[in-house]
């Protein structure tokens, strides 16, 4: 098993677009999908923002999360169709339990704005290397120990997750069994993670003299050694995302 | 100890250094819950161990940490539930620096707390996004029922996240507490650990 | 860089950690720091990056003085650029921060604040100087640990500091990465930089070090040039045991020789020794000693590959057996590894079958195979969780059904053995890494299975612990145990082992004893191994037969001078 990650590496004009306009692309509607009253507006949005990852080429991954998000979505047609009566007009009945038509469109809504959100997101996830992105925030002025906490992430987890099997190997070579019972494999449990975490800790310990040695704590300006640039238009994409969001506000506030 | 606040926003580089270490330990516990094949999250031990070792704002950090990077690789979505985990350490962080790591029973009681906490939390953010519901086929079902027998949403829907929280998050705390326990007293002294371990 | 009578006690600690440690480096000169575990190496190291007491907690005492600043006042932030400071764990030194082997080069860059050009000019100019020129755009953890040990070094040396400071850089490498790293402090030597290694290899110290400083229990042992602190009799196993030459040139001659040159300048006298018949076998031809003999160890047509359709090993067949000491040898990626995880069953062989004390490990959980076989690898945190030493060395006998009590009797005799008992109340990770590795090894051995394995035990140990490693084995070997070993150390092979078998490739390239195969010039390339000390000295001086081990040069020359001397004819 791998560690997780969403970034597609691609070079299409989205995968080039600088990571700020991508990110206030993908806030501005995130927060536009939550204020639309209506699934219709809603529609409209997803598929803005599934043209956009059709250009970047990361159509099938974005198809496997809407499709991970499932039986969540199904919990909102069950759980609101069941108990969101509104007006009270039944749309149908099933094992003798009556669905209302206003919850299963609310329903509806909520299962749009949860893939408004994974689409929206996912311009910026799928297509954006998260080094690039912390590059982009500390340039602007995002503080430096944040932002190292934030990408040493994508480097130290494969060290660690790779440990996973070396201690899984020299635990059940000392005696421990991790098949079985639950009773037996919860007492594996701390066997496994115990020699993980000191390990780790013991690695941050001296990962922390080794950042002490090249400056991290200096006090001063610092250098960002690959700069990311704007890209072309920066400025109107991320005006029409922003646009997008305050026409989503009127919408709400109007209704 | 010298006497600095357990509020103090100040990150020694070792703090920094633990906290992209709690956010993998987050994610191998997770993993390791499926080697092991145990029905449990297991997905924020990282975030309950530096919140414990560093305190509230170090626990707050790698919850916020988590999330973000929990968004950025595996599920756009939880950038919501930043929230809810920053809110987890800083309870973890205080609770701990409160004494509730000296004893098994202590850490079972930080463990109901937390479990409390998150979903205190999570549940105006599940209301206001998603209608109530969490996606737990089982506290989704306790929603349901809840409702229908006349439950405002937001009661049964505090119900439905903290079914799935509870016996998630004591867990969770316990492993971390056992974990804490073990720990070297040099490494525990160097985190300049706010928590307290009994002498054993 | 000057130190003058330092003091350094940590938060908590009883002991002080330095006791009056006084010594100074020039520029372009390099001061090796030597002593055993646990001697105050690395306080030094840390005092001088200003880590103490702003990253560890401690009370220093004493003149430190680094290009003219005061490192305890001003802390590592301050001393970015002046002092640069390396650790033992090449990964563990990788920040992070960046994913390139370049970037990461710059990242100490961006943090000093230099501007660009001066940045892209440092980093080429480190990463050409050090060899990682062509690993630019690599991922800094996916290199070797000699790579990762230069990129560190290299990052360091970017940042343009007049002190560098290179704790252990070679003790968790392999003999190929160790070659390239002393290379690479070779290469920094060679400007104005203060050097100060910490590092345990008389040899290499006595070849390049201007003086050394022999520390013990934060002590000053003993301080000056190189060549006359390691010829002082008073100073027997500090460090590293002395290089064997230095041993069999002692032994004969009275005197220490440093190096080759020396010793056979010092031994030319004994050239007529190895003039006697010897009937050597070529190794290979006759069947090792004792190999159907109780407890036994047999790959059968064992096939398995990682991937299918490139095997690692393909219909291989190999019996180990007999009470014994059995090393397996060869580069890395030769297969010892994978042939470890097979015998454990941690692998199963795609086809064929291994038979452990006549159980089909196939058929096995490594749990239950336990019982037969037990191991300690080759990176002992892997398995370390536990808060007491002794409780960790007894945990695997535990698991095996044993009593508490009986448990940790037998893992008390092995800590005893390989002289770790007294932290049997201490933390695990309290203590340096070749200690835990020790500690790894005891808890193996307390778990009383017919077959040990042990996975590179001699990493990172001192003179006096591989001194008891090899007794422990030769024990073990005694009670009716098969221990099988892997090790870079070819002097600890020769002097440990019953039987030598080279793997390379998959195959078995040698087999036989340890005069066999260490005389056998083929079978050393093959397996990627230098030859020992008394073979190199038995071929340099002409003699027919090569023996592996010191102890059997020295016997046969010895022997030779009474008989000659008693014959009249030297």
């Amino acid at each position: 098993m791998r560690p997780p990650s969403l970034y597609v590496p691609g070079s299409t004009p989205v995968h080039r677009a600088d990571p700020v306009t991508k990110g206030v692309w993908a806030a501005s509607l995130t927060l536009a999908g939550f204020l639309v009253p209506d699934w219709r507006g809603l529609a409209l949005l997803f598929l803005l923002n599934a043209a956009v990852l059709a250009r970047a080429g990361v159509l099938r991954r974005v198809a496997g999360l809407v499709l991970a998000s499932a039986l969540l979505v199904v919990t909102f047609f069950v759980a609101q169709g069941l108990t969101h009566a509104g007006s009270g007009e039944v749309a149908f009945r099933a094992a003798g339990l009556p669905f209302y038509r206003e919850g299963l469109v609310f329903a509806l809504t909520l299962a749009f704005r949860l893939w408004n959100t994974i689409l929206a997101m996912g311009v910026l996830v799928l297509t954006t290397r998260p080094q690039d992105l912390v590059a982009a925030l500390l340039m602007r002025g995002f503080p430096p120990r944040a932002g190292y906490a934030v990408a040493s992430v994508v480097q130290l987890l494969p060290t660690v997750w790779a440990a996973v099997a070396a201690v899984l190997d020299a635990q059940r070579s000392r005696g421990v069994e991790t098949d079985g019972g639950l009773g037996r494999r919860l007492r594996a449990l701390l066997p496994m993670l115990g020699p993980l975490v000191m390990a780790s800790l013991t690695a941050a310990q001296e990962r922390a003299v080794a950042l002490e040695v090249r400056g991290f704590s200096r006090k001063g300006p610092r250098t960002v050694f690959r700069p990311v640039a704007d890209m072309p238009g920066a400025l109107a994409v991320r005006s029409l995302g922003l646009a997008l969001f305050a026409a989503s506000a009127a919408w709400r506030a109007v209704l | 100890m010298q006497a600095r606040s357990v509020w103090s926003l100040r990150l020694t580089t070792f703090m920094v250094a633990l906290i992209p270490i709690a956010v993998a330990v987050n994610f191998v516990g997770k993993y390791v819950a499926q080697v092991l094949r145990l029905p449990l999250w297991l997905d924020s031990i990282g975030t309950v161990l530096a919140a414990i070792l560093g305190g509230p704002v170090v626990g707050a950090l790698a919850g916020a940490v988590n999330n973000v990077f929990y968004g950025l690789v595996q599920d756009p979505v939880s950038f919501w539930y930043a929230v809810t985990s920053v809110f987890i350490g800083l309870a973890a962080g205080y609770l701990a620096y409160r004494g509730w790591t000296k004893t098994p029973a202590a850490a079972v009681g930080l463990g109901v707390a937390v479990a409390v906490v998150a979903a205190v939390v999570s549940t105006p953010l599940n209301v206001l996004l998603w209608g109530g519901t969490t996606g737990n086929v089982w506290g989704d079902a306790l929603f349901t029922s809840l409702r229908l027998s006349g439950f405002p949403v937001w009661i049964a829907s505090f119900l439905d996240e903290f079914v799935i929280d509870l016996p998630d998050k004591v867990i969770t705390v316990f492993v971390a507490y056992l974990i804490f326990r073990g720990l070297p007293e040099r490494l525990v002294a160097q985190a300049g650990a706010v928590a307290a371990r009994d002498a054993d | 860089m000057r130190v003058a009578d330092v003091h350094v006690r940590y938060a908590l600690a009883r002991r002080e950690a330095l006791a009056g440690v006084s010594f100074a480096v020039e520029p372009g000169e390099l001061v090796a720091v030597t002593g055993p575990h646990g001697s105050g190496k690395t306080t030094l190291a840390y005092l001088l990056m200003g880590l103490l007491p702003h990253a560890f907690r401690a009370e220093v005492r004493g003149v430190v003085e680094v290009a003219g600043l005061d490192p305890v006042r001003e802390g590592p932030g301050g001393l970015a650029g002046v002092v640069g400071l390396t650790l033992q764990n090449p990964y563990n030194q990788i920040t992070g921060a960046r994913d390139t082997v370049y970037d990461e080069v710059a990242f100490g860059l961006e943090n000093l604040g230099l501007p660009r050009e001066e940045i892209a000019r440092r980093v080429e100019e480190a990463l050409s100087r050090f060899g990682l020129a062509r690993l630019s755009e690599r991922n800094p953890f996916s290199l070797s640990g000699g790579e990762a040990q230069r990129l560190a070094i290299a990052s360091v040396w970017a940042l343009a500091p007049r002190v560098l400071v290179l704790d252990e850089p070679t003790s968790q490498l392999d003999p190929r990465g160790a070659r390239e790293v002393m290379a690479a402090v070779a290469e920094a030597r060679r400007n104005d930089v203060a050097i100060v290694l910490v590092e345990h290899r008389a040899e290499w110290i006595a070849a390049s070090a201007d003086r050394v400083l022999v520390l013990d229990g934060g002590r000053p042992a003993a301080y000056g040039p190189a060549r006359s602190v390691y010829r002082d009799p008073g100073l027997a196993d500090l460090a590293r045991p002395l290089p064997a030459v230095a041993r069999i040139a002692e032994a004969l001659t009275g005197t220490r020789a440093l190096d080759d040159e020396e010793a056979l300048a010092l031994l030319r006298p004994f050239a007529g020794a190895g003039a006697g018949a010897g009937a050597a076998r070529r190794p290979g031809e006759v069947p090792p000693p004792a190999a159907d003999r109780p407890p036994r160890v047999e790959f059968e047509g064992v096939t398995f590959g990682y991937v299918p359709g490139t095997a690692v090993f393909e219909s291989f067949s190999l019996a180990l057996g007999g009470p014994g000491v059995t090393a397996l040898v060869g580069e890395n990626g030769g297969g010892k590894s994978t042939l470890l995880r097979l015998l454990l069953g941690l692998l199963r062989p795609q086809s064929g079958r291994v038979l452990v004390c006549g159980e089909d490990a196939a058929r096995r959980s490594p749990a239950e195979l336990a019982r037969q076989v037990a191991v300690a690898f080759q990176n002992p945190d892997d398995q370390l969780f536990l808060p007491k030493a002794l409780a960790e060395a007894a945990y695997g006998a535990r698991n095996l059904g044993r009593a508490k009590g009986e448990a940790e009797a037998e893992a008390l005799s092995a800590m005893e053995a390989l002289g770790i008992a007294a932290h049997r109340d201490r933390h695990p990770y309290d203590l340096g890494f070749g200690e835990r590795k020790l500690l790894t090894v005891a808890a193996a051995v307390a778990m009383r299975t017919p077959v040990v394995v042990l996975d590179e035990p001699t990493m990172a140990q001192d003179g006096p612990s591989l001194a008891r490693l090899r007794a422990l084995c030769r024990r073990l070997a005694e009670e009716g145990r098969l221990v099988v070993l892997t090790s870079h150390d070819v002097e600890f092979v020769a002097d440990v082992a019953d039987r030598v078998v080279v793997l390379a490739a998959g195959e078995v390239v040698c087999d036989g004893t340890p005069d066999e195969v260490f005389g056998s010039d083929e079978a050393l390339a093959r397996a990627g191994l230098a030859p020992t000390a008394a073979s190199r000295l038995a071929r340099a001086l002409g003699w027919r037969e090569r023996p592996a081990k010191a102890a059997c040069f020295v016997e046969r020359a010895r022997a030779w001078h009474d008989r000659s001397v008693g014959g009249g004819t030297a």
